[in-house]
């Protein structure tokens, strides 16, 4: 028999032990990630207060270079305050694949949990719904269906969650398939435990870490993907802020004032190219539990 | 096996028709109104009445879907809002463009990406810059790519042109539509090598984020089979390192890489779409940005339709070269 | 027996192996020589080493594993430790042959029989000869196979194939046996008794079964936590063990022969805890808690218009007492399984019908612990839920009270209450599924091979457990096997099924010792006991030789 220490150090031993792994194991590449994109967030939330300008008004004069006096990051064509665009652009981004995601994942874990415990009829009716929508190419079917809205940011919204939920509930039905399967869940229904109870108690937790992990990889490439819509002119109309939509307009200024469009394109690289870090991060983090 | 394909052909058909479901709906929502695309927006109320008779549209919409679905089996996508004249005229015209690109940019992606996973696998030692970059690559929207190579190319180095297809006129000089080809066939080497200048920025741009798509999961497979009990058992019989890798790594990952081969192919389209109307591809992307411009949705719904067959088939080839690599698919 | 220059000859052999920061041990100075022709057995508990000794012979250590060798490892007289991992593949190709434990993984799935066998000989006739000598049938048919098209068998018969295909002096088989049924495995033990006369091949045979060594090798080597405890001719050490481990593993082994009327004599005292009695009180039975009457159970499978049909219960019949313990035995998908949960109403009896008695629904016990017990949940909150189901509008306290009464009824700490599945050992992970089972006593438990996956000390506490916990609390046990010296010991009748029927019950002793049913002989003279090397075993029956998948 191994030795059991009372509680309260086993506890708080485990605890530290934890820290200590996770300190171990975080690496500098993950907390850039992990930070960095923590910082965007706040930044985001905070743009009405942070931004020097109104995004929709002229701020100045046209064509300011970056670094310009009271233009950080220069101003555009109209003479909008890049900065300001900037911070209210990173804003919609960020909004926009939190929405995606969440809206993806809670109807493909409707769907995914469904089917996945129920089985037999209903899992084949929703798992044949969702390869249907898995066998469309995503970026297409979104582009018609924000084009057939109207080009605004909710319909660019929809369109995206359109395509994205049907990978959640696959993943999600496979994964509460998988833990099904497992003699776990044979041994709850056994001890009399009811329904409602064994998938949040016994399933549930199985499915979530995946989820998150998958979630969380999913927000780099997401943003990229709206950034496009955007840039062909399917997001937001005209003058609202959007990374995607500001460097569309800024393009035909590419080679006097490069800056006009290149800086949103960055600010969706660093967008993304954080959230992949912070994604990788996730995954390293659970799947070491 | 014959069942097989006839089976997944079977399902690849009720797909492209549910295809054609989803885009009428989404007509039917959009609000379009198709006679006005006949007579143009300062026709009076009658000759609009009249047009909208004349084109059933005063008929129940499951009707108007079957006449819809007559209409694209001979090949009518409707006609335009913005010029007025049939999607399909202008998508033919545009087609060969995309085609070219798509198949560079696929190409160049399966390149790319066998060369990550080979650097990665085999940890050789400049593989950590080569993936930096690769995956800052992937990370990055497709637009921005292409504005940096446009600006460091061309407006720099003066090395790309600024954009289009060629400098030989709009028209190939083959039967093909792609000028490459045609240009080779013709015996013109000097349009085909101009063909591939205006082709090397916008394929390479589309390329990076599948390509790093497509090395992971072959870089996964790879390491998988390689530590496998199979691996381990011709390792036992004395196989050489490299024919492990060979027989029994590569291999066995190729089935998972054409699966991703074929989802990236989906998502390099919509990268297609964005290339093109940065460097004025005169391509279904751009043929796709002016109806989204114009609201023009019979335009889109035509794209949409276009590219979501090609995608469909293409996935469904995907899937019995898949099952041709590995047998056992064909049970489940 | 051995030959002046050994075929293998190790000599302080020490192999650590690295997991990140963590180094372990796995081999810590072993020394054996291998002889011409001979088989040596090495025979270990589960982390005793004996694996990564076998994996070392061949330079096959995982490199992930980033392992350290020191010592020397000499086969034919050339030396296998810090030699270029070129000569060490030459070696292998020439001299060496494995056969590892899961052939269905161990084969490459996606290439035919005769094209993996075409990689270590080109010449198709040579292949199908190859084939003809471990005895597969029809070998020219069995090329375009996949190995999943192929029963376990056949699929371990075409791994030996492999590893004979270029005529090696040394086949390191590594728990060949451990995946296949017991008259199977029978077979895979006389073909190689047989290639061993035939080509004159030395093999080092990697088990943790002793009475697997028994048939099979001249000497044995004990391996205990890295090192060898004992070795000699395999009568001396079977026969007069000489370390008290390796006596203790002699004690623990079920066999035909271990006494019934009292608990099994276990490995390291580990089963001080559990009170056991001297000798076990008779046990009084009562009315019929389980009627099984005449079920079947069919699976279909595939679309409608060619479905196909499983018949994995064919009409069977059970009756089993209160307080009363049956045993099925069985090989792999012979309907045992199928028939316990048919009795546990996880599934449904296409025809017939199963009735349970009593108020308390019957309880089950899972072949691998570890993933019966929820991993997120502490053993507190499994044990506590299946109280709250079963006695409606209990108090806390009592709950708490009647967990830590049950833990230390099966064994356990109460403290283990507090902590995950995870973080305990298979046995008391075991210990903790047979608390959750009769925290509120049963009228029927049921147990599905809750030993197979446990080394044989703790297979024998966990029997000795069970055994004590049915007398206690006068639940009946239905007990599902495949090993007929384990049924023997637990149950007091036993009933053996064969293609989904049951073709013989009877009183467990009476069984064993006078079987009438030709199938039930079969398994008796292939379970593998401490008698030494029988006479090679005439066994007709190839059920389980038949192809398809």
């Amino acid at each position: 028999m191994t030795a059991i220490e009372t509680p309260s150090t086993a506890r708080s031993s485990k605890k530290w032990a934890r820290m200590t792994e996770l300190r171990r194991h975080t690496t500098a590449v993950d907390m850039v990630g992990l930070v960095g994109l923590a910082l965007l967030v706040l930044i985001a939330l905070l743009a009405p207060m942070l931004a020097p300008y109104s995004p929709i008004l002229r701020a100045g004069e046209t064509f300011l270079p970056p670094g310009s006096p009271g233009h950080l990051l220069g101003t555009d064509g109209v003479g909008y305050d890049i900065l300001s665009r900037m911070l209210f652009g990173l804003r919609s981004s960020i909004a926009s694949a939190a929405i995606v995601i969440t809206s993806g994942v809670i109807i493909g874990g409707i769907v995914g949990v469904l089917a996945g415990s129920l089985g037999g009829w209903v899992d084949n009716g929703l798992m044949r719904l969702t390869d249907l929508f898995l066998a469309f190419p995503g970026i297409v079917i979104a582009m018609a269906v924000a084009a057939a809205l109207g080009a605004s940011f909710s319909s660019a919204l929809i369109g995206v969650a359109v395509v994205w939920w049907p990978m959640y509930a696959r993943l999600i039905r496979g994964e509460v398939r998988s833990w099904a399967a497992r003699p776990h869940l044979e041994a709850a229904i056994l001890a009399g435990v009811p329904w409602s109870r064994r998938v949040r108690r016994h399933l549930l937790p199985g499915v979530t870490s995946t989820v998150i992990v998958t979630a969380s990889l999913d927000v780099g490439g997401l943003v990229v993907a709206m950034s496009g819509l955007s840039f062909i002119g399917l997001g937001s109309p005209a003058p609202a802020p959007e990374l995607g939509s500001m460097a569309a307009q800024g393009m035909e200024y590419l080679l006097q004032f490069w800056w006009i469009p290149v800086i949103p394109g960055l600010g969706v690289l660093v967008l993304a190219l954080l959230a992949n870090l912070a994604g990788d991060a996730v995954r390293d983090l659970l799947s070491r539990r | 096996m014959i069942m097989f394909i006839i089976r997944r052909i079977a399902s690849m058909l009720g797909v492209l028709f549910a295809l054609t479901v989803a885009l009428f709906g989404l007509q039917e929502l959009s609000g379009v109104d198709p006679a006005r695309a006949y007579v143009g927006a300062n026709a009076s109320a009658e000759a609009l009445e009249r047009t909208r008779v004349q084109l059933g549209l005063d008929q129940p919409a499951i009707v108007r879907y079957f006449d819809y679905l007559g209409g694209l089996l001979h090949g009518d996508l409707q006609n335009s809002l913005r010029t007025r004249t049939p999607v399909a005229e202008g998508l033919s015209t545009a087609f060969p463009a995309t085609v070219e690109l798509a198949l560079w940019s696929l190409g160049l992606a399966l390149v790319l990406g066998s060369i990550f996973a080979v650097l990665t696998v085999t940890r050789w030692k400049g593989a950590g810059i080569v993936r930096v970059v690769l995956l800052s690559g992937a990370s990055a929207p497709t637009f921005l790519l292409t504005m940096l190579g446009l600006l460091f190319f061309y407006g720099q180095l003066g090395l790309l042109p600024s954009g289009g297809r060629s400098s030989f006129g709009s028209t190939s000089p083959g039967p093909t539509g792609l000028f490459v080809l045609d240009g080779l066939l013709a015996g013109r080497v000097d349009v085909a090598t101009d063909a591939i200048w205006h082709l090397i920025l916008p394929a390479a741009c589309v390329a990076i984020s599948p390509a790093v798509a497509i090395g992971r999961v072959l870089v996964d497979g790879l390491r998988i089979n390689l530590v496998s009990d199979h691996a381990r058992t011709a390792r036992s019989a004395g196989m050489p390192e490299g024919l492990v890798m060979l027989r029994h790594a590569v291999r066995n990952s190729l089935g998972a890489t054409l699966s991703m081969i074929g989802i990236q192919a989906g998502l390099l389209l919509g990268g297609l779409v964005v290339v093109e109307k940065i460097v004025s591809w005169p391509g279904v992307g751009s043929y796709l940005d002016k109806s989204v411009q114009a609201s023009d949705f019979p335009g889109i719904a035509g794209v949409a339709l276009l590219l979501g067959v090609v995608y469909v088939v293409l996935n469904t080839l995907v899937d019995l070269l898949q099952v041709a690599a590995d047998r056992r698919l064909v049970l489940s | 027996m051995s030959a002046p220059v050994p075929v293998v000859d190790v000599d302080d052999l020490r192999v650590t192996l690295r997991r990140g920061a963590t180094e372990v041990e796995a081999v810590r100075g072993v020394s054996l020589q291998v002889g011409r022709g001979e088989i040596l057995g090495i025979v270990g508990e589960s982390g005793s080493g004996k694996s990564v000794l076998g994996l070392s012979l061949m330079a096959l250590l995982p490199a992930s594993a980033r392992p350290i060798v020191t010592g020397r490892i000499r086969v034919l007289g050339t030396d296998m430790v810090g030699t270029s991992a070129n000569d060490d593949r030459l070696l292998r190709k020439k001299h060496i042959g494995a056969v590892f434990q899961d052939p269905m993984t161990s084969l490459d799935p996606t290439m035919t029989i005769g094209k993996q066998l075409g990689e270590v000989t080109s010449d198709k006739r040579e292949i199908v000869k190859l084939l003809a000598d471990v005895g597969i049938a029809d070998p020219e048919t069995r090329l375009e196979a996949f190995p999943h098209q192929l029963s376990g068998g056949l699929r371990q018969r075409v791994m030996i194939a492999l590893s004979l295909a270029r005529n090696p002096s040394l086949i390191i088989a590594d728990e060949p046996t451990t995946a296949l049924d017991v008259t199977v495995q029978a077979q895979i033990l006389d073909l190689l008794l047989e290639l061993r006369e035939t080509r004159g091949c030395s093999v080092v045979f990697v088990t943790h079964d002793l009475g697997v060594a028994a048939q099979i090798c001249d000497r044995i080597a004990v391996m205990y936590q890295g090192r060898i405890v004992e070795s000699g001719d395999v009568e001396a050490v079977l026969g007069q063990p000489q370390h008290d481990y390796t006596k203790g593993l002699l004690a623990s082994k079920i066999d035909l022969d271990t006494p019934r009327d009292r608990p099994v004599s276990s490995a390291h005292g580990a089963g001080s805890a559990d009170h056991l009695p001297e000798v076990w009180p008779p046990v009084v039975m009562g009315t019929p808690a389980v009627s099984v009457v005449d079920v079947h159970r069919t699976f279909s499978s595939g679309p409608i218009w060619k479905r196909r049909h499983l018949e994995a219960v064919r009409g069977v019949s059970l009756e089993i007492a209160q307080g009363e313990s049956v045993a099925l035995v069985g090989e792999s998908g012979c309907g045992k399984s199928t028939l316990l949960r048919l009795v546990a109403g996880l599934d449904s009896p296409t025809s017939g019908s199963v009735t349970v008695a009593g108020d308390v629904g019957p309880q089950m016990i899972f072949q691998d612990a570890g993933s019966s017990l929820t991993p997120w949940l502490t053993v507190g909150e499994l044990l506590g839920e299946r109280l709250r189901a079963a006695v409606p509008g209990i108090t806390r306290p009592q709950i708490d009270r009647q967990i830590a009464e049950t833990l230390e009824r099966v064994g356990l700490s109460p403290e283990v209450a507090r902590v995950r599945g995870a973080s305990l050992s298979g046995g008391q992970r075991q210990r903790v599924a047979i608390g959750r089972a009769v925290i509120v006593p049963p009228t029927v438990l049921l147990c599905d091979e809750p030993t197979s996956a446990l080394d044989v000390s703790l297979a024998a506490t966990v029997l000795n457990l069970l055994g004590r916990l049915r007398r206690e609390l006068g639940m009946s046990v239905l007990f599902v096997t495949h090993d007929l010296a384990a049924a023997r010991l637990i149950a007091d009748r036993v009933a053996v099924m064969n293609g989904g029927r049951i073709v013989e019950i009877g009183d467990a002793e009476a069984v064993c010792a006078d079987p009438q049913n030709d199938y039930t002989r079969a398994l008796l003279s292939a379970i593998p006991g401490t008698e030494l090397r029988r006479p090679t075993r005439s066994l007709t029956d190839t059920h389980n030789e038949e192809g398809g998948a």
